[in-house]
């Protein structure tokens, strides 16, 4: 299996190891160099094996290049970047989960395979796989090893449920990814449990963290504050320092992506953030989401008029472009308003906001205004 | 509907020219200490991929 990926990205060309914070950026004539060395049969060229060991303390000398440097060619798309649903079913039953339902279904195993060559042909380096909880789906191993084998960085957004089982940790040991992102719903059994809707969550959650930090899994800890934890923050930060190497905080919920309020009940009030500014997003140009069957959309949250990836293959996807910017247009209650600049959602998650009649302090600088 | 303005501020790539050197491409092998820098350009408006609960 392959130590290194060197990838075309957009117009430049970058070299990463899978489970390692550094990388490279590479100059054209080196990545074909490497097409060389790799097409003709030769070791990793001398510049690689020294940047290797400089980079990642790793020796490629005198190694062949194939086999050894996974070389992906050009693109025939300029998406670098893709999140993969692949099941939207989960094990817990969280209050604020932003999905509109969890059905338990997706592609059959083949076409999972034929979805990911897609994704790979597109120029998807940078993989997510998230749900649901990715890791129950029946197929979660079996495609992960695909990715992987197809040059793929790839992260997993998790709950933390089945990193304790050796099955998981050892696919993760065997074919480092990127990172792993676990929830961390609380820090206190009373919590998490309650958050979660399943007894037993935190315990499994501690178990799974021990499991990852003996692999040597990278994990960021997304803390996800609620009414719920809001009291626990700063145990739930100290957890992130014993076992994640980063973490980043959530405080603001939202409701489903089509409009469902249910979720916005686990505000933990005070801790909605008013001061960041939306500043554009190139969702349907660079990345895109794809649903459990197959169905790419712009993001995780604008979902309209979705591209049958199984059917309409990479020729569909240039019509997702087009559909992003369609829906990026300030439309509605929010057409011609004096205060678009400063916006804190982007158009397609306002939208649901508006659609589940939430207040707008929750996503509005105008709510700011009328409770000044 | 009523289209006033578009939030997107980046126009549709163009198909990629890979074996062109771009103008600022580096001259020699650039070592990052955070592979996350190189993601630049397909990083989601709302920071991440996991904002939403």
């Amino acid at each position: 299996m392959h130590q290194v990926i060197v990838s075309p990205q957009y117009d430049k060309f970058v070299a990463v190891r899978p489970g390692a914070r550094r990388g490279m950026r590479i100059p054209a004539t080196l990545y074909r160099d490497l097409q060389a060395a790799q097409s003709g049969g030769r070791p990793v060229p001398e510049w690689l094996s020294d940047a290797a060991e400089r980079a990642w303390g790793i020796s490629l000398s005198g190694q062949p290049t194939r086999g050894t440097v996974l070389v992906r060619p050009p693109a025939l798309l300029d998406y670098s970047r893709a999140s993969y649903e692949i099941n939207k079913g989960c094990n817990y039953n969280c209050e604020h989960c932003y999905l509109a339902e969890r059905k338990f279904s997706g592609l059959p195993l083949e076409e999972k395979r034929r979805l990911l060559g897609l994704l790979r042909d597109a120029g998807v380096l940078w993989l997510q796989f998230t749900g649901g909880e990715p890791t129950i789906d029946r197929d979660f191993t079996e495609t992960y090893r695909q990715a992987y084998g197809l040059g793929m960085m790839i992260e997993i957004l998790t709950n933390g449920s089945r990193l304790h089982q050796p099955d998981l940790t050892g696919l993760l040991a065997e074919m480092p990814p990127h990172r792993v992102t676990v929830s961390l719903y609380g820090a206190t059994e009373e919590s998490f449990d309650s958050l979660t809707r399943r007894k037993g969550a935190f315990r499994l959650l501690l178990k799974g963290l021990e499991a990852a930090r003996e692999a040597n899994i990278i994990v960021e800890l997304a803390l996800i504050i609620t009414r719920h934890n809001a009291h626990e923050v700063d145990s739930m930060r100290a957890m992130a320092a014993e076992y994640a190497s980063s973490l980043r905080e959530y405080g603001n919920i939202s409701p489903t992506y089509d409009g469902n309020p249910q979720p916005l009940a686990a505000q933990a009030p005070g801790f909605l953030d008013k001061s960041s500014v939306f500043a554009g997003c190139p969702a349907g140009h660079t990345f895109f989401h794809v649903d459990p069957h197959g169905l790419a959309t712009m993001c995780k949250v604008g979902r309209e008029h979705p591209v049958d990836l199984m059917t309409d293959g990479l020729a569909g996807l240039t019509r997702l472009p087009g559909i992003a910017d369609a829906q990026m247009l300030r439309t509605g209650g929010c057409s011609g308003c004096a205060l678009s600049a400063t916006c804190r959602v982007c158009r397609p998650l306002a939208k649901a906001y508006q659609e589940a009649k939430a207040p707008l302090t929750a996503y509005c600088q105008h709510g700011n205004e009328v409770s000044a | 509907m009523t289209a006033v303005d578009v939030r997107i501020t980046r126009p549709v790539p163009a198909p990629p020219q890979p074996l062109t050197p771009a103008a600022s491409e580096p001259a020699n092998v650039v070592i990052v200490d955070d592979v996350d820098t190189l993601t630049a350009g397909a990083v989601p408006g709302c920071g991440d991929d996991n904002p939403y609960n």
